[in-house]
Order: C-alpha cells, then structure tokens, then sequence
C-alpha cells in the first residue's frame, strides 16, 4: 500500500467533519493520459488528429510540474492503441476489469489524476464515451448514474479531466457521484472535470490543457479547469459577427465537480483542492458542489 | 518516483463476487470492417455553404484589407512590471525570479526564463499571488492569479457578485491597460446595438441526495473574456449590406473579480504583429481553392457523420521568434451534429463523432519567400 495516502482512515473516522481538517498531501501525483484521436471502423467514429495532443499538453505540464508520468520504459502515456473498456471499468462491473492495473497498460484507477479524450454523448442519465476497439462486447465507457461500469477512486484516482462531450452535463449532475465512489470503499474520487454539452478540438486549445494543469497549482483545480476552457460567444459564429455581439455564436461549458459528506466539505473541495494540495479521500458522496458558468449555451444542449 | 506501490488485488477479489448485474446502453461494434469513405462532393458543398459572401473568386482587395488591419502599441512598448506588481498584487510582491530584472533593462526582453512575481507561498496553504510573464513579451502571454487562504468554508460565506456587466466590462479594460499595457484600440467594444456583452458569471452550485440545487447557485466571481479585434475597413457584403469593422486577432484576455476585485488575469497569445512587405493581395487564395484545401483537409480525417461548418475571418500570425507576421485566414469550425438536439438525440450519438473541430486555414498561397526566416 502507498504510504503516501496515510490518512484515508482518519478521513474516514472523521466523515462528518468537513475535508480541511485532515492533514493535506503535497507529493507527486501518478499522471496518466488516455486519448483517441484515430479512431477505427469497428467502434465507429471521425478521427481527430489533433485531440491527443490536447491531453497531452496537460499531461507534459503536470510532469514538468514534478508529478510521476510512469516508468521511462513504459510511460502512462495512452494514444490510440488497444483502447478499450477494460482499462476504465471497475471488477464490480466485470471481475476483468482493470481500471487498477498497474502495469503496462495501467488502468485509470491506477493513477492519481488522469485526462481521458475521446468522443462522447449523453446516455440518459450519464456520460458515455467511445472507445476504439470492442472488449466484452461493447464499444463504449459509461460512467454515472445508472451505470455500474466505473467506480474511480477506490484505488487512486483522485482527479479525472473528461475531455469529451457531454461529461459533465447539467442534467446528469445528480448522477456523476456515483461513478467516484464504491460501495464500501473508503477511498473515494474527488473530483471530475467535464464538458457541458460538445467541447471542441483544435490544436490551438492545447494550451488551455497545459495552462489547466499550470494554474492546478497556484489556484483551485475547479478554477484552473473551468476558466481555461470556457470559451464564451466563439464557437460556430455567423460569419459577421465574430465578436458574438448579435449572439449568434455557441459556447464551450467546462464543469468542475467534487464529492463530500456536506453542503461545506463539498464546497470546500471545490474551492481548495490543487494538485500540490490534495486533501485527504471524501468521507461521503452524499453532497456534491460544481462550479460552471452561467448562461453558458454549448452546441447539443441547452443553455445552462 | 514512488517504489512501494502494489496493484489492489483484493479489488479484483470483490470484482470476482459482484459481476456488473446491468446493461447498460453500450456503443456495440460495427458489423462491418470495410471502412465509409467520407463523401468528397458533400464536404465541398458544406464547407461553400459556410463560407462568407465577402470571400470570392477574386480575393485580392479582402486580403489587402485584413494586411491593413489596425493594430495597436505592442506589449513590448506598453507594458511595465512595476505597473504589473501594483496593480495585480494588492499584498505588494514578497519575491522575483532573476529574470525579472530583464524587464527593467533596456532591451525588455526576458532571455532565461519567465518572470514570476510572488506573494506568498504556492505550495502553502496561505493566501498567494503570482504574476508570471512569458520570458518574451512579443509572446503575449501574462497571467495573474490569486487566492486566499485555504480554509473551510460554508455555503453562508460566499459572497455574491453584484456587479452589471457593463460595469465589469470596463473594470476589466481598465485592468488590462493599466496592469498589463494593452492598446485598448485592440480590444473592440461591442456597438450600441449588440445583444450580449462579452462577460459572464461564474457560479457555484451545490447539491445533494435530494435535489440538485439544495443549496442555490451563487455568482462568486463575474469574468471578462475578451477576444483581442484589429479595425479593418471595406469588408463589406453588397448583397446583405453586413460589415466587419473588426477582424478577431491572435490573442485572448480574461479578466475575473469576486466582491473584492480583480482576482485573475490572463493574456495569452496577444502576440506582437507585423505586416510581412512581401505578402500582398496578389497572394490571395481563391474561394474554390479554399473550398478544395478544406474539404480535402476534413476528408483526411475521416468526417462521414459532418452536420455543418462555420467560416469566418480570422487574423492569424505566422510566428517567428521575436513577432508574428499577419496571416490573412479562416477560421473553420465544423460541426458533426446539429446546434439543438433533445435527450433522445443526443442518446442516440452513441458510437458517433460528436466533438466540434477548430482550424485554420491561411487565405493566401505560402510562397517559399513568405517561409523564409527574418
């Protein structure tokens, strides 16, 4: 067991207190980056070249910030490839699962805070998101809800940045709790970045990735991830009004979401946790608070 | 590196008892391995279809137009640290990186590194601030953020922002002339007739078991983004009497305040720009050519299940180390599904393309003369 994560028990002995009261860690966090931007015949879905690229830039920073990218000859760096579900489900769901794996291909459990990219949708009550090759009969990764695929952080994912459409939407707010904790686990996710409606690629955004793992640590994650990619009035503009002035324009709506056992802890999550100040596991995913911009109108959804 | 990690094996010992009970919806795979070809003849017809009215077969004067685009005093001329420190840093600097010094010497350029003015301690859990400047100013990329002290906090402590968006929009201007040096010629105001003001609220909401806003949301910090405008003249489309009086540029300014004021500021890629004397109008693509280059581009990756594409006139910058040259181009932005969709449709994206996809595209021909260095 890390000795690093030292005081799960103590976070759990105190779940009804709120988060800051425990001891806060400040070492390397475990980075990994899974991302498809070649996608294949089988699952489906248009290539986009420049999307690993994006994840990559936050993952390039948060290693030149220090963090632990993995062992040189086997770095948890996932492009295209074998991309399937079993690297992302829990053995709840399948007892093949693997999202703890720690070896090459190491599961996204394995790590303490990883971007995931690739193409996704609205699956009623939760995200879903498209993988490139079929693995127990299934194309796909559904996480929240009503879904039992994903149960982050019973391990030791700690910050999940969901770069795919619908990750976050408004409507299945309720639900993406669930995809952070596990049934009698005492460790717990906390907190999952996501998308509002469609999010856009391009290779100009690779800096809003990098600047996200940048300002992870001089201010709130939540912060760092929905300012730097809220782009607002310039998405899918009339071709005379490139300013957004006669609002005929869409927006890019990032979420930032944690867990807590109340109104205060959860908030609190929200407001303090950064990647060089990690607080101790949520007690409880009872409460959530999520941070967005108002207003905010994306492609595919309404405005929120 | 940590070397006393081990795998969690008793995940996959309960993972052996409790075997998922439920289907969820799932994205099966395709029965068929033959690859779809993206169809060449409607990607052309949807990217005519989104290009503007004023790009034509013959684009000479558009381009000459968006070479004489208006650019303001470059960072490099207005920007001052001291200004920079006073103004974004309320509690006064407690440290400067050595390359700081480069910004007080003649030249004003950085060559080591960034400059990094601190208050505080970023690993700590006090209030800090950080004011950070790009080792090269011709760059454009200043950030300054701030935060107070860690600390729990309950939903009853957030102080709302009652700010108008009018007033934050010029707080915001201020800011960046005054604490960054930004010609405020290049930050278009929007005219009296527009229907939205480039300001936002930021809020946070908090839910539980029960519903979903249990505590409602609050406005803590109104923000400012700005998308940096170069005026143009004669951009004109006679047929629907539209105009483009300004042209968006290379950059980007984001200006927040919560109650007590400004708490983060950023420039990024407000690069300093020149007209390259050996382009000119005569470089100009032709609108066909451009239909033929895009639609060529989007077929390459693969684009069958593509709802619409949007163009628009951007300058870009063609960078080179100490400034950018102006790029008269597109800015594409293609959509593989439609700007409205209900809960059933968007469940049915299920195993498609659904991400918007941003590029540009230069409206002149490249000539080696044009790639060579200076």
């Amino acid at each position: 067991m890390r000795a690093r994560v030292r005081n799960a028990a103590l976070a759990a002995i105190m779940g009804g207190l709120v988060a800051l009261v425990s001891p806060h860690q400040a070492s390397a966090l475990y980075v990994g980056m899974y991302a498809i931007g070649d996608y294949t015949n089988t699952c489906g879905g248009n290539d986009i070249s420049s999307w690993p690229g994006m994840a990559q830039a936050w993952w390039n920073e948060m290693g030149s910030r220090g963090h632990y990218r993995g062992p040189s000859t086997s770095q948890y760096r996932y492009v295209d490839g074998n991309m399937i579900l079993r690297r992302f489900c829990d053995p709840s769901f399948n007892s093949d699962c693997r999202d703890y794996q720690s070896t090459s291909p190491a599961g996204m459990d394995w790590m303490d805070a990883a971007i995931l990219a690739t193409h996704g949708w609205d699956n009623g009550d939760h995200w879903g998101g498209l993988m490139r090759w079929s693995w127990n009969g299934s194309c796909s990764i559904t996480a929240g809800g009503s879904s039992n695929q994903v149960r982050w952080g019973d391990a030791w994912l700690k910050f999940a940045h969901i770069s795919s459409c619908f990750s976050a939407d408004k409507d299945n707010l309720d639900g993406i709790r669930f995809a952070m904790a596990k049934a009698g686990a005492t460790r717990r996710m906390h907190q999952w970045d996501g998308f509002h409606g469609i999010m856009w690629i391009g290779s100009g955004y690779n800096s809003d990735y990098r600047k996200t793992a940048s300002h992870g640590h001089s201010s709130s994650i939540a912060h760092a991830w929905v300012t730097n990619h809220y782009k607002k009035g310039s998405q899918d503009c009339a071709w005379y009004d490139p300013f957004n002035w006669f609002g005929t324009c869409r927006d890019q709506c990032p979420t930032a979401y944690s867990i807590g056992t109340s109104s205060s802890d959860a908030l609190s999550r929200l407001n303090n946790e950064r990647y060089n100040n990690v607080l101790s596991n949520p007690g409880g995913n009872n409460w959530y608070a999520y941070m967005y911009y108002a207003g905010c109108h994306p492609v595919g959804e309404s405005a929120w | 590196m940590k070397t006393n990690r081990t795998p969690l094996r008793f995940a996959a010992m309960l993972g052996a008892l409790v075997v998922g009970a439920c289907a969820p919806q799932t994205r099966t795979p395709t029965t068929s391995p033959e690859a779809v070809e993206p169809d060449r003849g409607r990607l052309e017809r949807l990217v005519e279809r989104g290009l503007p009215p004023v790009i034509g077969a013959d684009n000479s004067v558009l381009v000459e137009s968006m070479l004489k685009a208006r650019m303001g005093e470059p960072l490099s001329r207005r920007f001052h640290l001291d200004a920079a420190v006073d103004r974004s840093l309320s509690a006064g600097a407690s440290s400067y990186s050595k390359d700081c010094d480069a910004y007080r010497s003649k030249d004003r350029q950085v060559q080591s590194g960034n400059c990094v003015v601190e208050s505080g301690e970023e690993m700590g859990l006090g209030a800090y601030a950080r004011l950070e400047i790009e080792r090269n100013l011709a760059s454009g990329n200043i950030v300054f953020i701030s935060r107070p002290a860690v600390r729990d906090l309950h939903p009853d402590e957030l102080k709302p922002v009652r700010m108008s968006d009018g007033e934050v929009l010029e707080k915001a201007r201020a800011f960046l002339d005054g604490a960054f040096g930004v010609d405020l010629r290049e930050v278009p105001m929007p005219p009296q007739d527009a229907r939205t003001l480039p300001v936002s609220s930021l809020n946070i909401g908090i839910g539980n078991d029960a519903r979903i806003d249990a505590v409602p949301p609050i406005t803590v910090q109104k923000v400012a983004h700005l998308r940096r405008g170069f005026a143009v003249d004669g951009i004109v489309d006679r047929a629907s009497g539209r105009s483009l009086p300004y042209l968006p540029g290379p950059g980007r300014a984001v200006v927040a305040m919560d109650a007590q004021g400004v708490v983060h500021a950023a420039l990024a890629d407000w690069q300093e720009l020149r007209v390259d004397p050996r382009m000119s109008g005569r470089d100009a693509k032709s609108r066909n050519e451009l239909v033929t280059e895009i639609a060529e581009d989007l077929a390459s990756e693969q684009w069958t299940d593509l709802h619409s594409i949007s163009v628009t006139l951007v300058i870009a910058s063609d960078w080179r180390d100490t400034h950018g040259f102006v790029l008269p181009s597109v800015e594409v932005h293609v959509l593989p599904v439609p700007r409205d969709l209900s809960q059933a449709e968007q469940r049915a994206l299920a195993g498609k393309g659904t991400a918007g996809l941003v590029r540009q595209y230069a409206l002149v021909h490249r000539r080696q003369e044009h790639l060579d260095k200076r």
